[in-house]
């Protein structure tokens, strides 16, 4: 056990920051920011794989076997939905590209 | 939960033994006695909302833990499959330019030729990026969950097994004040650093080495570690214990002694008594310079110290091996496990070289060139240990090395 009263938040000392997140290393700033943004898109893809393995083993336990995922066939309001849940997705990955300047950047 | 319920047995056990006494039949006390304990005794506030795989208490979320899972991954991915294909184009570079990549070749000469290559680069940039993500993410699950992550560890270090003793008035040197390994607040920056440094190193020996969730890596290191040939092992000192992987190590391989984890940083400490609290492990943690050990002379048998030397200064890297030496009694042996330097260090090729700038770079290693420059072996005999470096190495990419003073 602890010989002092302090908590955990008493005792921060400043540290010495590095200085990785003004690195560019693609030559271009914006490249090195559009391979972040791929890592972090594997990492949350990976994610929701993951998460399917599990929910698929647990329903597979409840008598859902992965033939009977593969051959569902989603209703037409489902697909409807399903449809916009996509189109919602795409634009939020990719809308930015419509923000784009008119010229290619650089001075 | 484990701490908690062997702390909580343990103490139910003296107050049985007590009430026992008084109310003549054990059954009947019990729950008495059990009420009676929860009352009286602080309480560790053990967040684990996933439960524990062994040693390795689960992140508290499915989502979080894959994440981590992608991270280890993506390191591997860049380890086994990209690394031989950069070091091919490297010396093919090199080799257009005249120069011989098997050759000590400092990165000075060629970091111009190569750092325009788009496969050397993409590695560069994919590593950092992967390294940055991680972060972001464990920093923002202790973020978002600070209440409870914070009663974890101030409730811990109010319970045993084990001693925390922090120093509030030490003066963090700047040294220690780096953000190593480009961890978000470094050791020292953050209360939740002991979380992060655990979680994301984790990862990095997935990649590395398959896995040491179960501690693996520093159990082995505890099992090499030559005894003293001379009298008993009662007390046992980590230095740079960090979050403790190697303490709780010594105490498996020590179990009769008392065994001292030692660090500059806090909040490390702080993470590291509440693993041992949670595990049920009987270590001790002191707050404190690796060089300024504050024990007495002749203290202990034994003194380890895991990846110290090459995170810390030359100067203070010199001040620890004279402070080792007076902790430890005539005979006692120190068994450093680190970055091999002198004449371990393996063969300096071009692309070695490289390797050492980009770590030291984009990885914060401050210190890894310094380090690899010295001479391991020739400063302990210079401070007065004898030096044997024909020992089995601890593991992973240790150097072979064990000090022991003279009797």
């Amino acid at each position: 056990m602890s010989s002092d009263k302090n908590t955990s938040q008493d005792e921060i000392s400043p540290a010495i920051p590095s200085n990785v997140d003004q690195m560019v290393l693609l030559g271009d700033a914006r490249l090195d920011a559009v391979m972040t943004a791929v890592v972090a898109l594997g990492s949350e893809l990976w994610t929701t794989k993951r998460r399917m393995k599990v929910v698929e083993r647990l329903l597979s336990e409840q008598g859902v076997s992965h033939e009977d995922i593969e051959a569902y066939q989603p209703t037409r309001e489902e697909t409807m939905q399903w449809n916009a849940d996509r189109d919602r997705f795409v634009s939020a990955l990719f809308g930015h590209l419509t923000d784009l300047p008119k010229t290619n950047g650089g001075d | 939960m484990l701490g908690r319920r062997i702390f909580l047995d343990r103490a139910l056990k003296l107050m049985m033994s007590t009430t026992t006494l008084v109310a003549g039949s054990a059954n009947a006390a019990k729950p008495q006695a059990a009420e009676a304990v929860e009352s009286l005794v602080p309480a560790f506030v053990d967040y684990d909302p996933r439960g524990s795989v062994g040693r390795l208490e689960r992140l508290g979320e499915l989502d979080l833990e894959s994440k981590m899972n992608f991270h280890a991954g993506f390191l591997r991915f860049l380890a086994k499959e990209i690394r031989p294909v950069i070091e091919e184009r490297f010396n093919d570079i090199l080799d257009d330019h005249g120069l011989d990549g098997s050759k000590d070749i400092p990165a000075e000469k060629t970091l111009a030729l190569v750092k325009d290559d788009p496969v050397i680069s993409m590695r560069q940039r994919s590593w950092l990026s992967n390294q940055q993500v991680m972060y972001n993410a464990l920093e923002s699950e202790f973020a978002e969950n600070e209440e409870v992550y914070l009663k974890e560890l101030d409730s811990a270090s109010k319970v045993g097994p084990g001693r925390l003793e922090l120093n509030p008035k030490l003066k963090i040197p700047d040294f220690a004040r780096h953000e190593i390994h480009i961890q978000p607040g470094g050791y020292v920056g953050s209360p939740f650093a002991g979380y992060i440094n655990y979680f994301s190193v984790n990862n990095f020996y997935d990649a590395l080495i398959g896995a040491n969730y179960q501690d693996q890596l520093q159990m082995g290191i505890a099992k090499k570690l030559p005894r003293p040939k001379t009298g008993k092992v009662l007390r046992v000192l980590d230095l740079g214990c960090g979050t403790g992987r190697v303490t709780f190590a010594l105490k498996q391989q020590f179990p009769d002694a008392e065994i001292w984890g030692l660090d500059v940083a806090a909040p490390m400490l702080r993470f590291a008594h509440m693993r041992g609290v949670d595990l049920g492990i009987d270590v001790n943690f002191r707050q404190a310079l690796a060089s300024k050990t504050g024990f007495p002379s002749g203290f202990f048998d034994v003194v380890t110290a895991n990846i110290l030397f090459h995170e810390t200064s030359g100067r203070e890297a010199k001040a620890v091996m004279r402070e080792t030496k007076r902790v430890l009694r005539p005979g006692g042996v120190f068994y450093p496990t680190d970055l091999p330097n002198g004449k371990q260090l393996p063969k300096r090729t071009a692309f070695a070289n490289f390797g050492q700038w980009i770590d030291h770079k984009i990885n914060n290693e401050r210190w890894r060139v310094v380090w690899e420059e010295m001479d391991f072996a020739k400063s302990l005999k210079r401070v007065g240990f004898e030096v044997d470096e024909t020992v089995e190495a601890g593991g992973f990419i240790y150097g072979k090395i064990l000090a022991t003073k003279p009797v």
